[in-house]
């Protein structure tokens, strides 16, 4: 039993905002255990989180029931997801897997199949946990994140969303309407890409990370890279992109030198803690090892040329 | 003694009796049983592991809303103190001195759990924070704080025989290393839970989910100042034991708050109650010295053992006893000086958990076998083979081992399978990757298991009765904690009465109806209450056989007959020497594993076991406590370890206490068995609850050495201790 | 601030409840203690271990993360609603065709974790009536069970799919009564 006084089931995304505005209440998570109004989505990490730290809320606004928030879609070269989409539906949807397929493997590693009926895209990333496995794969489709707050809406990158463990940069009254990316191959039609993403825990399933990787590389005819992303999660307070180890693989014809490179480079960026789950040493030299896999599973997955 | 071929219900794999009702989620565990007007308890906790209790204030929560009665030690009025096994040291409720963190100080009784738990907040208790001792090093320090006035020593053990030193002076080699094993959980899935109802004013009937009901009934009685007849207790379905339950403070409490309050009363604890104050498997730290003859033969054994008592005797003495016994392997070792020991610390008190102590020692001496093999240039399964015990020969404690026994066959099956393995799909050279970019290895680890408890005569007790309608109830005094005994002792009395399966129904577990026989423990089941099943059944068959019965008319008591087994071991004496078990389990397993070289991580690919267990009285049951075990290994192995800071567990859920799930348990297990004729149990069988997951670690252990090159003598031996053993 | 209550209308095991539920309540909580539906049992209370899991329209969830408000409206199935759904045998028995995959394979031990795995194994054989045995494992690895080591629920899992594809079976007869 959880300690709430009421849920509200808004419609629209103006009628959720009302309910946001007049309880003063944001999404960002300050780690104060305020008591307030909250946005609930999946409820898999607020209710975990209500549990552990004896929340207690004034009102939760379910979003669940507002269709303009919900779904997967592509249109103009541009993957965009709702917010409450589930992540099943984000592991099981064709379009995502042809478009962003780290994300789609990712989200078939998240929690366990019962969590990611619930789970959704939005609480995953306003969670904004350092080792969130949606993170990654976005960051490699550069994605953007449209918030819609009481004075209209804005996008903004999702890199800049990210702020610290359990801290975004959604203003009071915002919330998360869906996330969009530019599909690499139609947004660089010159280009044949392949994506890797990788996840390192103890255990082969229900694991936080330890480390994770997303890797997405872009090949001109020549088989040239001319388009290189990679993005690290649980090795800093955010997950994040190495511009200084995809700098390496750009413009070079990928032999395992200059793949050993990007990692060495990805290494030297990531700046992990000692925790409960590993140490520090061992999560660099984990980097440096999974970006090296990352980028060579990548390679070989790029579409062959002429198809 | 007869082999199973002859036999028409053991040996069967029939589906357990219990499966259906259990599928259906009809199966009432304790936590589900609902009775009219029942309260609901919850406790309030210690936030310190030492500390002197100075008073408790329940006057703010008697006020909450809901709120019915709190109790506190005053409100105990036998006497304030449970254990097991003839040591009773525990309160269950705090008097004066807080020696672990999350015991119980008072219980707020409640008409609902969220009343109870608004309750909790309002006790004001005050304590003074004493210095604790957090390790067994820490505790025997002169100058440490004392848990009780005879000190922080909780019991000693030895064992000895021959002459160690001479043998270590003739020796070619001498090995010593330091082994290091977690506490960890049970992690069985149902949660501690029990529920108390008054009947009338003079009696209390309790249902548990436990192992064992007669000695909960002893306890209870002592608490509340009654005599054992006015205290009934049952076990409602058990999900999952595996040596832990019943949480003894728990049942005592419910009676007390259902006799103080007059009504029913129920308490279910949460997941992090249950990680944080309950019972688990003790840590161990064991020194092993092996003085070698230069042919492999082991000349002596020095074992120093100590482990982590908790704050309470609990079982500790047995389980230290028990691993003395069993520290050098099922190995000839004609010199032996061991001693073991158990210290009291403020941490949580450890308990009896599957294997008992041994699990813990034969990490060490399995891992210790493979590093003497390799400093004699001797295959591992060679250097098993010169030294196993064969009929005959004394085990350490002088034990002879009878005729028939299997071990040795367990060893000459697991090379010849080996062999096989190897000329089929042989493994790259230490260190090698394979074609996938995997190391690999193959490990194997011999263990042997006492059956029952450890040097006392261990007593089975069964009673049947034939039923109007013909058919037979089986009376046994021991829960099926999962592990499908009723079904086990259900097809030896069809057996031995000669009758269709299933025409013999179970009432297990209740002291009202069934008679003390023991606990659902020490693998003992199968062998000594199925003796005293199989007893009654056999006189049961002869009486009926001989026109007994046969003028039975309504009316009439049914035809009953009850049986005893006594198991004829011995009590130890000062040197640790007598037969301290009836029979034991032999086996071996030997466990393939791959490790990925740039994560260390390991994954388990095929499990080969051979065992020694006499005749299997149930197939399918027989695959699934070898599974299940294997899986337990697997976990001890390479997850699983309770992290303490300060005596507070640091990892009380399953996201931080990590389990192997379906995905980290896929190697296909082929278990074999032996012949073997020395099986005390019925038609020869022998127990294997516990022995099916004692060689598992140390053979992953083995099989990583093998892959990587790296010896590890701590558990788990997690994926960043395997990167770093491979970067050296 | 107080416990607030709401009504909620939900059918369960194909039966409409209209049920006054406190706000803060859990649908582990609603099946358990306001329905009396013991079947569905609580592990953590953490979604770690699967224990809880029920169908909501059809898809396992762990009932101990989900309000009994936000099921309103919905279709929940427990343990005890599974019996008849996939069809009776020629035996009469009205067992679901998992449910005897599991007595058969001796999937169950002490029985705990069963009717949390049963319900996932039926909510994936309604999404994939023919999993692989990597996607079963897949499946269930939100599922803790201490006893069994996993292989022989595997094993009924994937037989009950071969079950519920015959002719008869809950498949073949279009996915049961969701």
């Amino acid at each position: 039993m959880f300690e709430i006084t009421s849920v509200a089931k808004p419609a629209t995304v103006d009628e959720a905002l009302t309910y946001l505005t007049r309880g003063g209440a944001t999404m960002a998570k300050t780690g104060a255990a305020q008591p307030g109004v909250r946005l609930l989505a999946g409820g898999t990490d607020l209710l975990v989180a209500s549990r552990d730290r004896n929340l207690r809320w004034e009102t939760l606004i379910d979003l669940k029931n507002i269709p303009e928030l919900h779904g997967i879609h592509l249109s103009g070269g541009t993957l965009r997801v709702g917010s409450t989409t589930t992540i099943h539906e984000l592991a099981a949807s064709p379009l995502v897997a042809a478009t962003l397929p780290p994300l789609a493997e990712a989200a078939g590693m998240l929690g366990s199949y019962q969590l990611r009926q619930r789970a959704t895209l939005g609480g995953n990333i306003c969670n904004a946990s350092p080792a969130t496995e949606t993170a990654c794969p976005l960051l490699v489709g550069n994605a953007r994140v449209q918030l819609a707050g009481p004075t209209g809406t804005r996008t903004v990158p999702l890199c800049e969303l990210l702020l610290a463990p359990g801290k975004t940069a959604l203003e009071s009254g915002e919330i998360l309407v869906s996330v969009e990316c530019a599909v690499p191959e139609r947004a660089h039609p010159d280009l044949r890409y392949g994506g890797a993403y990788i996840k390192l825990g103890p255990r082969r399933a229900m694991d936080i990370a330890i480390v994770n990787v997303a890797v997405l590389v872009g090949l001109d005819t020549d088989s040239v890279c001319r388009d290189a992303r990679i993005a690290l999660g649980s090795v800093g307070p955010t997950a994040f992109r190495v511009p200084q180890a995809e700098d390496l693989l750009i413009g070079q014809a990928l032999g395992s030198n200059a793949v050993a490179a990007a990692a060495d480079a990805a290494r030297a960026a990531a700046r992990p803690i000692t925790d409960i789950r590993a140490t520090a040493g061992y999560r660099l030299d984990m980097v440096r090892n999974l970006v090296e896999t990352a980028i060579i599973t990548a390679l070989e997955r790029v579409t062959p040329a002429g198809l | 003694m007869a082999t199973t071929s002859t036999l028409t219900a053991v040996g069967r794999p029939f589906e357990r009796l219990d499966g259906e009702r259990k599928a259906r989620g009809q199966a009432l565990y304790a936590a589900d049983i609902e009775l009219p007007s029942m309260l609901h308890g919850r406790l309030v906790r210690s936030p310190h592991a030492h500390a002197r209790l100075l008073g408790v204030d329940p006057s703010a929560a008697l006020a909450v809303p809901g709120v019915v009665a709190v109790l506190t030690a005053k409100d105990v009025p036998g006497r304030n103190a449970v254990g097991s096994r003839g040591v009773q040291d525990q309160p269950i409720l705090v008097t004066d001195h807080v020696r672990f963190l999350g015991e119980p100080v008072a219980m707020v009784v409640a008409e609902s759990v969220a009343a109870a738990t608004q309750g909790t907040a309002k006790v004001k208790v005050d304590y003074e924070p004493l210095r604790g001792v957090f390790t067994p090093e820490e505790a025997l320090a002169p100058d440490a704080p004392a848990l009780f006035e005879r000190g922080n020593l909780c019991h000693q053990a030895r064992t000895r025989r021959g002459d160690f030193d001479a043998a270590r002076r003739q020796a070619a080699l001498v090995v010593t290393n330091v082994y290091r094993t977690p506490m960890v959980d049970h992690a069985f899935l149902e949660p501690h839970a029990a529920v108390a109802r008054p009947d009338g004013g003079d009696a209390v009937t309790v249902w548990v989910t436990a192992k064992t009901v007669h000695p909960m009934m002893d306890e209870i009685s002592r608490i509340l100042g009654w005599p054992k007849e006015k205290v009934r207790v049952i076990a409602a379905t058990v999900g999952g034991s595996f040596g832990g339950k019943p949480e003894i403070p728990l049942g005592c409490l419910v009676a007390l708050a259902a006799v103080r309050t007059g009504r029913p009363v129920k308490m279910v604890y949460t997941r992090e109650e249950t990680f944080q104050t309950s019972a688990k498997r003790h840590p161990y730290v064991v020194r092993l010295t092996h003085a070698m003859a230069a042919d492999g033969h082991i000349l002596g054994l020095h074992a120093d053992i100590t482990a982590d008592a908790g704050a309470y005797t609990t079982e500790s003495r047995a389980v230290v006893g028990r691993a003395v016994g069993h520290c050098a392997g099922p190995y000839y070792i004609p010199n032996v000086d061991v001693e073991g020991r158990a210290v009291f610390t403020n941490n949580p008190a450890p308990g009896a958990m599957r294997g008992y102590g041994v699990p813990q020692v034969a990490f060490a001496h399995e891992i210790q076998m493979d590093i003497i093999a390799a400093r004699l240039g001797l295959d591992p399964v060679e250097v098993r083979l010169r030294n196993v015990l064969k009929p005959g020969l004394p085990t350490i404690t002088g034990q002879p081992v009878l005729e028939g026994v299997g071990a040795e066959a367990c060893l000459l099956r697991i090379r010849e399978l080996l062999a096989a393995e190897d000329a089929t799909d042989p493994c790259p050279p230490q260190g090698v990757p394979d074609r996938n970019g995997e190391l690999l290895g193959w490990g194997v680890a011999t263990f042997y298991y006492g059956n029952g408890r450890t040097a006392v005569e261990d007593v089975g007790r069964a009673r049947i009765r034939r039923e109007a309608d013909g058919s037979f109830t089986l009376f046994v005094g021991v829960p099926d904690v999962g592990q499908g005994s009723d079904t086990i002792l259900a097809q030896v009395a069809c057996e031995e009465l000669r009758v269709p399966w299933p025409a013999v129904k179970v009432i297990s577990a209740d002291t009202a109806h069934t008679l003390e026989t023991g606990p659902s423990s020490a693998s003992r089941v199968t062998v000594v209450v199925g003796r005293a099943v199989q007893e009654a059944a056999r006189r049961m068959r002869e009486f009926l056989d001989s026109g007994g019965g046969a003028d039975w008319r309504p009316g009439d008591p049914l035809p009953e007959m009850a049986a005893e087994y006594r198991t004829d071991s011995t009590s130890l004496d000062k040197n640790g020497q007598g037969s301290p078990y009836g029979t034991y389990t032999y086996g071996v397993q030997a466990v393939k594993v791959g490790v990925d070289p740039r994560t260390g991580k390991v994954a388990v690919r095929k499990v080969l076991a051979a065992y020694d267990v006499g005749p299997i009285v149930n197939p399918l049951l027989f695959q699934g406590q070898v599974e299940g075990g294997v899986t337990g290994g697997v976990g001890y192995a390479l997850f699983e370890g309770i992290r303490l800071t300060e005596g507070r567990v640091a990892n009380p859920n399953f996201h931080t206490y990590l389990l192997p799930t379906a995905l980290d348990s896929t190697a296909p297990v082929l278990a074999e068995t032996v012949e073997s004729h020395d099986g005390a149990g019925p038609f020869g069988a022998k127990g294997i609850g516990e022995p099916a997951s004692i060689p598992t670690a140390p053979a992953i252990a083995n099989a990583i050495h093998r892959a990587t090159g790296g010896r590890f003598f701590e558990l788990p031996i997690t994926m960043e201790k395997v990167y770093r053993a491979l970067r050296r | 601030m107080g416990a607030g209550t709401a009504t909620i209308r939900v059918t369960v095991n194909g039966r409409p409840e209209s049920l006054q539920v406190p706000v803060g309540l859990t649908l582990l909580e609603m099946v358990r203690d306001s329905l009396g539906l013991k079947g569905t049992k609580e592990g953590c209370s953490a979604g770690d271990c699967g224990a809880c899991t029920v169908l909501l329209n059809g898809r396992p969830v762990n009932s101990c993360l989900v309000l009994a408000v936000e099921a309103d409206g919905h279709d929940v199935t427990t343990i005890e609603g599974l019996v008849g759904a996939g069809g009776g045998d020629d035996t009469g028995n009205d067992l679901h065709p998992v449910q005897r995959a599991f007595l058969r394979h001796g999937a169950i031990q002490c029985g705990f974790c069963s009717p949390g795995m049963i319900m996932t194994a039926v909510g994936l054989l309604r999404a994939n009536p023919h999993p692989t045995e990597t996607e079963v494992r897949t499946a269930i690895s939100g599922n803790l069970c201490r006893c069994t080591g996993y292989a022989k629920i595997v094993q009924a899992v994937m037989e009950a799919g071969r079950m519920m594809s015959l002719p008869g079976g809950e498949g073949g007869r279009g996915r049961g009564n969701h």
